[in-house]
């Protein structure tokens, strides 16, 4: 699949820089988005792909993207697109959202292959535009965990077609995705592979619902710190921690996999608005445990302004374990001791900071400028469960057994170029 | 001078209405009729092809031109606000492109004219030799 990316961003460059394009549209948008959140142990996470942050921050939401949609040869297209924004890997290839080439053999059917968007949520084609959707930030709690995989690399099938008065659109991919994640203390990555994505959206008149499944393998972890507390207790003997074998299990990532279901509805008129969207995460990989996740927003036009109310929650569906310490005795070496103990302390903090319960409620409102420009004003209050806090980098680990809340305050202009 | 500037604005607003909007295409163009549906699926990016698959490159106006305003509250009842809202996603989604904008009727006839593929909409009363009619926009 890296070999398709590859194909994807071989054939923009030559298409971008040769005579077979014929036709190059460039086009862009930005967001400048302030966000002041008021619980000093808690770091704001909106995107599981970007660092987290405290108190006032530009580094949350700010973004600028950049598009070039090539038209090739008849039939055939290409789009590239990078956005820049606070990743916690800062390579090219983190920045690059799109990068396709397309092939449409008649109105109905097309084929995709290089990096392209999931299709997975109501946002997900365009999950950075700021602009174009009615938040300041689309719901955390349904939208911080999707990111990982709001595009991929491999190919997908696009039909689409008028069924009775309305539009049907159907999509088929499979490829892969590598993120690169905030952990407990540090950053890690891992591959989704075999990534099989199914969507079905169908529009009538001023509705749009849309259906999705997901399922992938998981493979290749990136985090070094595992790797080494891995080594340590492979070679730690069963009877000082009898809990390492399932504990080494637990968090293996080869042959655990991922699916996921959502069902999103839509409904835009004259005056009102309306967008819900609920979602059903199966992990079998400790790290990223399971969850049940949802939101359903509600907004009023009146003239230029847009007022709206949003409550948006997500639930744990996992049963933690929890394992008991190890145990020592007199035969065992202070430097093993040490290690374990260490191990033992990360292992209970993981497991009291992987999984997210919490409900967030919300208001706002979005003044169009002008066409193009627009500004949003938007504040939530957010509920945590005791051990909830999935969905934040927490300073210490103290509070993760506590029930907490945080208040957080967004302004984010927002403009297409 | 003012009255006269209204006047001449008012004279031209009234004649663009009272006249209204048509989709125009090449004459050569083997499609002589369109639905509304069909106009709407070539606007709003759903399919980038006349109803016997050749290719349909849609032609607007500038923004906040009042054409343009009318052309779209009378096809979808939607502001050009929402309608660029609309475009937003679907262009930074990678799906389509918006329509290709020209300023003037006189340009755009001539652009159509010298297209086999083009499709646009202009005032009734600025029809001419070389392009053709294949739908009326009137509001539902």
């Amino acid at each position: 699949m890296k070999s398709l990316f590859g194909l994807g961003c071989a054939a923009l460059y030559l298409f971008t820089s040769s005579v077979f394009a014929s036709k190059v549209n460039f086009s862009g948008f930005g967001t400048i988005g302030a966000t002041y959140s008021d619980n000093e142990y808690l770091e704001l996470t909106t995107d599981f792909l970007n660092t987290s942050h405290d108190g006032f921050t530009f580094l949350n939401e700010s973004k600028v993207g950049f598009q070039a949609n090539l038209a090739l040869a008849d039939k055939w297209d290409a789009v590239g697109q990078v956005v820049f924004q606070d990743r916690n890997r800062k390579t090219f290839n983190e920045f690059i959202e799109l990068a396709f080439i397309r092939y449409r053999p008649n109105r109905n059917w097309s084929l995709r292959a290089g990096r392209v968007n999931s299709d997975l949520y109501l946002l997900s084609d365009y999950p950075y535009v700021g602009y174009a959707y009615l938040w300041s930030r689309p719901p955390n709690e349904f939208y911080s965990i999707a990111s990982p995989v709001n595009n991929f690399d491999g190919v997908d099938l696009e039909y689409k077609n008028h069924i009775a008065d309305g539009f049907f659109r159907f999509r088929l991919g499979y490829g892969q995705t590598s993120p690169e994640l905030q952990g407990v203390d540090n950053r890690f990555g891992f591959t989704s592979k075999d990534l099989i994505l199914l969507s079905a959206s169908y529009q009538l008149n001023n509705w749009l619902i849309r259906l999705t499944h997901s399922q992938s393998n998981f493979d290749d972890l990136r985090a070094f710190e595992f790797s080494d507390a891995q080594l340590i207790l492979e070679q730690t003997p069963d009877d000082i921690w009898p809990a390492k074998v399932e504990i080494l299990d637990k968090f293996e990532i080869s042959g655990k996999s991922s699916s996921y279901d959502s069902l999103g509805i839509s409904y835009e008129s004259k005056s009102w608005l309306f967008y819900s969207e609920g979602g059903i995460s199966k992990n079998d990989w400790l790290p990223f445990s399971s969850s049940n996740s949802g939101y359903a927003t509600l907004g009023y036009i009146q003239e230029q302004i847009t007022y709206f109310i949003s409550l948006s929650a997500i639930k744990n569906s996992d049963k933690i374990p929890t394992y008991s310490p190890p145990i020592f005795d007199a035969n065992t070496p202070p430097e093993l001791a040490a290690y374990l103990y260490a191990i033992s302390d990360t292992l209970t903090t993981i497991l009291d900071s992987i999984t997210a319960r919490q409900t967030t409620i919300s208001a706002g409102a979005k003044l169009d400028l002008t066409s193009s420009m627009n500004i949003k004003l938007q504040l939530d209050h957010t509920n945590i469960s005791p051990k909830g806090y999935g969905l934040w980098n927490t300073k210490t680990p103290e509070i993760l057994t506590t029930r907490d809340k945080v208040n957080t305050l967004s302004l984010s202009f927002n403009v297409l170029f | 001078m003012k009255l006269k500037q209204l006047y001449i604005l008012l004279l031209f607003i009234c004649s663009t209405q009272a006249h209204g909007l048509v989709i125009v295409v090449n004459e050569n163009n083997q499609i002589d009729n369109l639905t509304k549906r069909q106009v709407i699926d070539i606007y709003m990016g759903r399919f980038n092809t006349f109803p016997d698959g050749q290719k349909a490159t849609p032609i607007d106006f500038p923004a906040q031109s009042a054409i343009k305003s009318q052309f779209y509250m009378k096809l979808l009842q939607q502001n050009e606000r929402k309608v660029n809202t609309y475009w937003a996603r679907l262009l930074f989604s990678g799906n389509a492109t918006p329509p290709t904008t020209i300023k003037s009727v006189k340009d755009i006839i001539n652009t159509v004219r010298a297209n086999k593929d083009m499709i646009a909409y202009i005032p009734e009363s600025e029809v001419t030799e070389g392009v053709k009619v294949v739908f009326k926009v009137v509001s539902n």
